[in-house]
């Protein structure tokens, strides 16, 4: 395939910003060639060919002063720039950008570990820290902070936290942990939030909101600047840890479970990014589908419950944990217990039962912040490598889980795919992770999957759910279903675009944002 | 992912192999480099499946004096838990590994067969040190037919595949026979189909993946 080149920038004009990107971070950091680098930033499991996702070229610079000559270059020659951190935001888009001849721009080489605060619990990383290096840097230093990790260890601190991600201890939600950020604008002004407004800050990475209005979620599943620093809490080690499971033998014991959880949820007696999985999500960690079925399409009900007897798994299955003094857990553990029993069935297992089976040691590990890869087993449920996430945002509420469950299996099943899922179970809401697995190798599967996801967004939308991310395929269309009042709250986006990157170089397109110059191209 | 791989580092057409522990609960051979002209690997092997098993046996076999380091059960005895992928031998603990060696050597080689999840992450480590895909083949077989589908350097594509192919219920065997030959092979990538009529008992992964990840 021959390389694209940036929409509406001619061969000359490439070459040109390719020699002046080289000045700016030196020329071994900026890649052109297609099939020695470019490979590595490119989409190679999404449901379309990857060459719709292939750039152009990538640029990585080293430290806040390459990244403003890099945005000077860009912005002379009206290059879209893709910024990326570690680009392992895989299911999502990885490192490709949103369209064919983009400029990436990689920040994995700003790798600094800035500080480590032990006293007040928090880490000041740049967006090529990845939850794995900061997990091992503090293991070296013998700290007693935990991290809060995403599943896939290689995830960058900084890129999942801005793509909203989520974790699995108390402080599993990311972007709540974030105190202090530095962002380059589009001109290369370089910007500190919050407390970092005040010169020689001693509070920036201890309070949030600074004075006047917060901004550092504008920054976040955005194209308004490119951030090169954050401050990241991160959680002191508790006296104890006590992880658990529930096995629920039905399908309807969602609906039980969610309602029986959220009060504890919000009383914080669990006080983790607690969850609810489903039979194949965890079935998929210890075994393949061909082992218990060669037939086509989703596993018929029969399977699923020798899969379930074999694998000491339930429908549905619920992980949470308690920390804290050993007497408050026991205390809490007494309510826990009594909560679940009322559910018909329900099987509760802690570490002695269940230690030493795949599902069970990834999710002890990751409700206290060490990070692994077992979850990428997923991919070998059916084989080829295919995946993408579809992601509404739930109600933590029994009726609403189920409606939300019944929408994406139905479909699912329609299509000829298993329903693959999990509930993540935030503070009021829960992020519904359906995992779309699909042979990569199969044409007709990448069509099938592709039109399913498209389906699932006008399904969701029709009942009033919104995706809280997706992938780059997707984002036009999510887009489009927030979109009260007019789009009012696009056309705001939009006009923060214009004005913070007139040129409209930073990401076109992230989330729907276009800037002016491509917004009329994009419809 | 990974539990009881059999983890090979070593290189290709060296006489002298040291056997020393490995990381993580997997076994290592660590090579003495002596003659320059070999191609530092580095293998892996998802030691949980029959094919996989008896690839990385016959790798060992075609290197000199390369003692069985990776005590391997019997799948069969254990169906579906001889998959498992204990968390102590996850495939993050492998990370470092890929790091350290290609940034050690450059004109090395990775080469595996493996779940699509251990290559999927390994050539995602490889490729930040410029390691890119040299061979590929898709090993099929969650229905009655083996399908192998091979994207080799030049002309030993549509070789491999018929090799592969003909060699029915051996085709690891003949993998790893074939595997000098892959790391030395040159060209662009071409791509290459071969089928067989095989049964494989329901307890098998049905698709393994085969891989060569090389800077040249």
């Amino acid at each position: 395939m021959d390389k694209p080149l940036p929409q509406g920038i001619s061969a000359q004009t490439f070459a040109a910003a390719v020699s002046e990107f080289k000045d700016a971070v030196g020329a071994e950091y900026v890649f052109t060639d297609d099939k020695a680098h470019l490979r590595s930033y490119r989409d190679a499991y999404s449901t379309l060919d990857d060459s719709n996702f292939a750039p152009s070229a990538a640029v990585a610079p080293k430290t806040v002063e390459q990244v403003q000559a890099v945005l000077a270059v860009a912005s002379t020659h009206k290059i879209p720039v893709w910024t990326i951190s570690t680009g392992k935001n895989f299911a999502y888009g990885g490192p490709a950008p949103r369209k064919a001849g983009y400029v990436v721009l990689d920040l994995k080489r700003m790798n600094r570990i800035i500080e480590v605060n032990e006293k007040h619990g928090y880490a000041v990383v740049e967006p090529g820290v990845s939850y794995q290096d900061l997990y091992d840097y503090l293991q070296a230093k013998g700290s007693k902070l935990w991290i809060d990790c995403a599943a896939p260890a290689w995830g960058g601190i900084v890129g999942n936290t801005s793509d909203h991600g989520a974790g699995y201890t108390p402080y599993g939600d990311h972007l709540l942990m974030q105190c202090g950020m530095e962002v380059i604008l589009a001109d290369g002004t370089v910007v500190e939030t919050g407390m970092g407004g005040v010169p020689n800050s001693k509070t920036n990475n201890l309070y949030k909101y600074g004075i006047g209005p917060w901004v550092d979620g504008l920054f976040t599943q955005s194209n308004f600047g490119v951030i090169t620093k954050m401050g990241i809490w991160l959680m002191h080690e508790p006296p104890g840890y006590m992880p658990f499971m529930v096995t629920l033998p039905r399908e309807e014991d969602l609906e039980l479970i969610t309602d029986i959880m959220l009060p504890l949820k919000l009383n914080m007696v669990i006080a983790n990014g607690a969850l609810t999985a489903d039979l194949l999500w965890e079935a998929s960690m210890s075994t393949t589908k061909r082992q218990y079925y060669t037939g086509t399409g989703p596993v018929p009900d029969s399977i699923r419950k020798k899969i379930a007897s074999d694998l000491k798994l339930g429908m549905w299955n619920f992980y949470a944990a308690l920390y804290g003094p050993p007497p408050i857990m026991a205390n809490n553990w007494k309510i826990i217990e009594a909560a679940v029993m009322q559910i018909p069935g329900a099987r509760i297992y802690l570490d002695e039962e269940r230690k030493g089976d795949t599902g069970w040691d990834y999710r002890v590990k990751l409700m206290r912040g060490i990070p692994n890869m077992t979850e990428f087993s997923l991919l070998n449920w059916v084989g080829g490598g295919g995946h993408i996430n579809f992601s509404p945002i739930s109600a933590a509420d029994g009726k609403d889980s189920m409606s939300q469950f019944h929408m994406i299996r139905e479909r699912a099943h329609e299509y000829n795919f298993d329903y693959i899922g999990e509930f993540l179970i935030g503070w009021r809401d829960q992020h519904h992770i359906f995992m779309l697995m699909f042979d990569r190798m199969s044409d007709d599967e990448k069509a099938r999957a592709h039109e399913l996801f498209g389906v699932l967004i006008e399904d969701a939308a029709k009942l009033g759910y919104g995706e809280y991310r997706t992938h780059l395929s997707f984002m036009d269309q999510i887009a489009d279903t927030y979109n009260y009042n007019d789009r009012a709250l696009w056309r705001m986006h939009e006009t923060l675009k214009d004005s913070l990157d007139p040129v409209g170089i930073l990401s076109p397109g992230k989330m729907g944002i276009w800037p002016e110059r491509m917004r009329d191209k994009q419809s | 992912m990974l539990t009881r791989r059999t983890f090979l580092k070593t290189t290709l057409g060296v006489s002298t192999v040291v056997a020393t522990a490995g990381s993580a609960g997997v076994a290592a051979l660590q090579s003495t480099l002596l003659d320059t002209n070999s191609v530092p690997v580095l293998v892996f092997a998802d030691g949980g499946y029959e094919q996989t098993l008896a690839f990385s046996a016959a790798l060992s076999a075609t290197l000199p004096s390369t003692p069985d380091v990776n005590p391997i059960t019997n799948p069969a005895q254990n169906k579906a838990r001889q998959t498992l992928s204990h968390i102590d031998k996850d495939v993050a603990a492998q990370i470092r590994e890929v790091d350290d060696f290609c940034g050690s050597n450059p004109d090395g080689a990775l080469i595996g067969l493996t779940r699509d999840s251990d290559f999927f992450i390994l050539e995602h480590t490889a490729a930040q040190h410029g390691f890119k895909l040299h061979y590929k083949g898709v090993h099929d077989f969650r229905g009655e037919l083996m399908r192998h589908q091979v994207s080799a350097p030049g002309a030993l594509a549509p070789a491999l595949a018929d090799t592969l192919s003909k060699a029915q219920h051996s085709w690891p065997q003949q993998l790893a026979g074939i595997a000098p030959s892959i790391v030395q092979a040159q060209g662009e990538l071409l791509e290459a189909e071969a089928q067989a009529t095989l049964n494989y008992q329901n307890d098998e992964p049905g698709y393994l993946v085969s891989w060569l990840l090389k800077t040249v």
